[in-house]
């Protein structure tokens, strides 16, 4: 961290939010084909049951 | 990053394949950290946030579109995460390897409704900065490198690294500081 080039105020925020960086699932991009099955099961659902 | 348009929550609600795409475009990165925090397993964590959209397009009918879904979509991401960790029996938010198979207490909670949403918050703080910025951020906390070793990584001026690094870290702090002094 650019920590000199902050103010006190600023660092002290992203010292509060620095577990959350460092935790795995807050960088978590789901797999793409997710998007797909998504847009799939909503529409064999709206087929099903229309709107 | 904006919230949806009117137009396409209303045809998200219809079950229009183009909404339905782009709301979860939107939300996806956010639904899944929510989910993921909650279950500590990324295949759960998938179906949990395909669960999530879904169940999320059967009760819009009846959601005010003046609102930003992004509240309630955590709160549908957090139940419906919680259910899967019922059902797989496991601790959420503990990994497996710590976790009694017989514990009793696999099904406590921790993830309450406030966590859930600070993390929502700091995702979509992440999510605001330009992808160039979140790399920056990411090597340096998730993989614990330098400045010199994001530069090395990246094949970046090492000048060129502290000036993302700045600007993010500023645009973060901006972000999360009216998160904290609500959340305190």
């Amino acid at each position: 961290m650019s920590a000199q080039e902050l103010t006190p105020s600023e660092f002290d925020i992203i010292s509060h939010y620095e577990q959350f960086f460092a935790d795995a699932s807050l960088w978590l991009e789901p797999d793409p084909s997710l998007e797909d099955a998504v847009a799939v099961a909503i529409s064999a659902e709206l087929r099903n049951t229309p709107r | 990053m904006d919230s949806l348009d009117a137009e396409t929550f209303q045809a998200f609600q219809r079950g229009d394949e183009e909404a339905v795409r782009a709301v979860y475009r939107r939300y996806a990165s956010l639904v899944s950290s929510v989910c993921m925090q909650t279950l500590r397993h990324r295949e759960l964590a998938e179906e949990a946030t395909q669960q999530t959209f879904v169940q999320a397009w059967r009760a819009s009918s009846g959601l005010d579109i003046e609102r930003d879904i992004a509240p309630w979509l955590v709160t549908i991401a957090r139940r419906v995460a919680i259910d899967v960790a019922r059902r797989e029996g496991r601790r959420p938010s503990t990994p497996l390897e710590f976790v009694d198979p017989s514990d009793d207490a696999l099904v406590s909670l921790p993830l309450n409704e406030t966590a859930a949403w600070e993390i929502a918050q700091v995702r979509l703080a992440i999510d605001a900065l330009p992808k160039e910025d979140q790399e920056v951020v990411r090597l340096q906390h998730l993989e614990g490198y330098t400045q010199q070793e994001i530069a090395e990584t990246l094949g970046l001026p090492l000048g060129t690294v502290k000036s993302r690094s700045f600007r993010a870290y500023k645009a973060l702090a901006a972000q999360l500081g009216f998160l904290r002094s609500t959340m305190e």
